[in-house]
């Protein structure tokens, strides 16, 4: 290993990486635009509840009664102007509470009472509103059932502080900027095999594991590098420094093997962007899964790109360290000796062709 | 043809030894054996598909002979390919240079990798007459330019031994001089050139002895005026005008017992507008000897 060609190497690679006006721009944009994203969006979440509200002979008590926390009335002058408002996607829900009412229930008859939703609220979301407007009418005729519910929250809570959709999106805005320098370094390597410079190069007295250590570095730099300051520049480097340090750069290195895997595979620009494309499909799937949760399918847990993901959402949104992160982190390690070595085999079997 | 010194010529810097090389079913080198001798200008020709870039990868360590062995500067290619491409410098075929670097940075690139310190690009540079160009990208070079280059990027290290490919080949007359001219300053440097080119003429001029290969075999090894001497016909040629005023050509075989008599019958009998002896080329001693042409 002769480390005065590999740093030759490493020089020339990121040279030759911001000239290439494509992959330089990219990189330099999508910094500043993940950056600017984060940035614009909403740093909290608006957690209270709408709700359209007509009726015409209800008392102030009445209004007292359904005041509520995180609950907000809008008190309409007619009908039609509730109904308007829905129509016009101003409110998602309505209610419309008959004049008698009171009368009816001071009777024991069973009132009725108008809900009405927009059209484009799921069952899901209408049956939480049908539940809540019950517990209201509940309140209003006193007959709420006496009960006590403990609330015991498991992991941290969370309640009042919801985490914004911009954190959510910063696991995903790092493993973008992952996947373009991936793409950026197999072009490297593969414009390399097209032009015939790696005959070369290897034909000085560099060494093939000069010219994969120098490649391997090159890529780790600048994967890593972007990631570590979208950390630092949005203020996610505040707490579990080190995990997150070491989930980034154990990412760059996963996605360096990808990188020498593609270039094995590839034979021009077209062909990196294509074969790029495919893995950032695949490999974008678990972000997604943070910026929308749900319960995520098993099948999720295959991609090598949810490890890292998962480090980050639970680092830097729930402050969970690396006794919760053990399992991912082995995971992640496991996944890059996997894409390291396919990385190295399949260039290397491509190298002997020259 | 350039005179050998035989003191600088005492040792050898390739040994080659039934050498062999295979690509599947396809038997691209098989057994050829000669040597370079040290500070020897060597012409090695072939037509596509001979083995000649084959040859070139296993002398310069890109490929291992499946048979046989392979010495330069006294150490087997096998076990020293390293120090051997440290001591080497090669000008391919196909033009292989960082084209979004400029001329200067491709040179100094290589120099680093070598190696080189007190490197003067500008020195290089001129050397192949690309003054002033030194800065400019190579994407933004000519043909003949990046040729050029080429040849420049094969000296940065000073090699004991150069490996030239078709070094002249898109170049303009003038070019191509010049670079003739670098290859024969780099033997009066000292250095061993191993060439192949198609340009016969090229080859004659500049070559000190040359190696025809054919389906991978060595099949002729000489200085050029020996293989001529053994092969080559000598010819007069002439150009006759006839009764009907038309132009036409005659041949006569020099060398034979009666050419004296066939050239006097000429002149008594014909009326001759032009006349000129010629030796055979390489290209002719090449078909002679293959029964191939060298462009094929």
């Amino acid at each position: 290993m002769n480390w005065h060609i590999i740093k030759t190497l490493i020089s020339k690679d990121f040279r030759l990486f911001f000239r290439d006006k494509f992959f330089g721009i990219m990189t330099i944009a999508g910094i500043i635009l993940y950056i600017v994203f984060y940035f614009i969006m909403p740093n909290a979440i608006d957690e209270t509840i709408e709700i359209g509200l007509y009726a015409p002979q209800a008392s102030n008590i009445f209004y007292e009664n359904i005041k509520k926390e995180g609950l907000i009335i809008r008190y309409m002058k007619t009908e039609d102007e509730l109904k308007q408002a829905i129509i016009d996607k101003e409110l998602h829900i309505g209610i419309s509470i008959p004049e008698d009412i009171q009368k009816s229930l001071l009777s024991a008859k069973k009132p009725q009472l108008f809900v009405y939703y927009s059209s484009d609220l799921s069952d899901e979301i209408k049956e939480m509103y049908t539940m809540l407007i019950s517990e209201m009418i509940n309140e209003m005729s006193g007959s709420k059932i006496d009960i006590d519910d403990v609330e015991i929250v498991l992991g941290p809570d969370m309640g009042g502080k919801q985490i914004p959709f911009r954190d959510r999106m910063l696991p995903l805005f790092a493993f973008m900027l992952l996947i373009t320098e991936t793409m950026g370094l197999a072009n490297l390597i593969a414009s390399e095999l097209e032009n015939g410079t790696i005959q070369a190069l290897l034909t000085t007295p560099m060494k093939v594991m000069d010219l994969f250590i120098g490649k391997g570095i090159t890529g780790v730099l600048l994967a890593f590098s972007p990631t570590v300051l979208l950390m630092v520049i949005t203020g996610s480097l505040t707490q579990n420094i080190l995990l997150i340090i070491t989930s980034l750069l154990l990412g760059s290195i996963m996605v360096t093997g990808l990188a020498f895997f593609i270039a094995s595979i590839s034979k021009d620009m077209m062909s990196v962007v294509a074969w790029g494309t495919l893995s950032m499909i695949v490999l974008f799937i678990p972000a997604f899964t943070i910026i929308f949760p749900g319960p995520v399918s098993g099948w999720i847990k295959v991609i090598p790109s949810f490890f890292l993901v998962d480090i980050l959402h639970r680092a830097i949104n729930f402050d969970i360290g690396w006794s919760g992160n053990l399992n991912n982190i082995m995971f992640l390690m496991g996944f890059n000796i996997v894409f390291v070595f396919l990385g190295i085999i399949t260039l290397k079997r491509r190298l002997n062709e020259y | 043809m350039q005179e050998l010194k035989g003191d600088v010529m005492s040792t050898d810097a390739i040994i080659v030894d039934n050498v062999k090389y295979n690509y599947g079913d396809i038997q691209a080198v098989n057994g050829i054996t000669f040597n370079v001798k040290e500070g020897e200008i060597f012409g090695f020709l072939g037509p596509n598909g001979a083995g000649k870039s084959t040859t070139i990868k296993m002398l310069t360590g890109q490929l291992y002979p499946k048979n046989g062995k392979i010495t330069v500067l006294g150490l087997d290619i096998t076990k020293n390919s390293g120090k051997i491409q440290a001591q080497i410098g090669i000008c391919f075929e196909r033009t292989n240079l960082y084209e979004q670097m400029s001329a200067i940075e491709n040179l100094k690139l290589f120099a680093n990798l070598y190696g080189v310190k007190k490197f003067d690009a500008d020195e290089l540079i001129t050397r192949v007459g690309l003054n002033g160009r030194g800065k400019e990208r190579v994407s933004s070079f000519s043909k003949g330019m990046k040729q050029r280059l080429m040849v420049a990027r094969a000296l940065v290290n000073k090699s004991k031994i150069l490996f030239l490919d078709e070094p002249t080949v898109g170049l303009d007359p003038t070019s191509a001089d010049n670079i003739r001219n670098v290859i024969l300053k780099e033997r009066e440097r000292g250095a061993t050139i191993f060439l192949t080119t198609h340009d016969m003429l090229e080859a004659d001029k500049l070559s000190d002895r040359v190696a025809f290969i054919n389906y991978g075999e060595i099949v002729a090894l000489d200085t050029s005026h020996n293989l001529k001497q053994k092969y080559g016909k000598r010819v007069i040629k002439a150009q006759i005008k006839t009764e009907m005023g038309e132009l036409k050509d005659r041949e006569i075989i020099m060398d034979n017992s009666n050419t004296a008599g066939q050239v006097r019958t000429l002149f008594d009998k014909e009326k001759v507008v032009t006349i000129h002896s010629e030796e055979a080329s390489l290209e002719d001693i090449f078909i002679q000897i293959t029964g191939r042409g060298l462009t094929e």
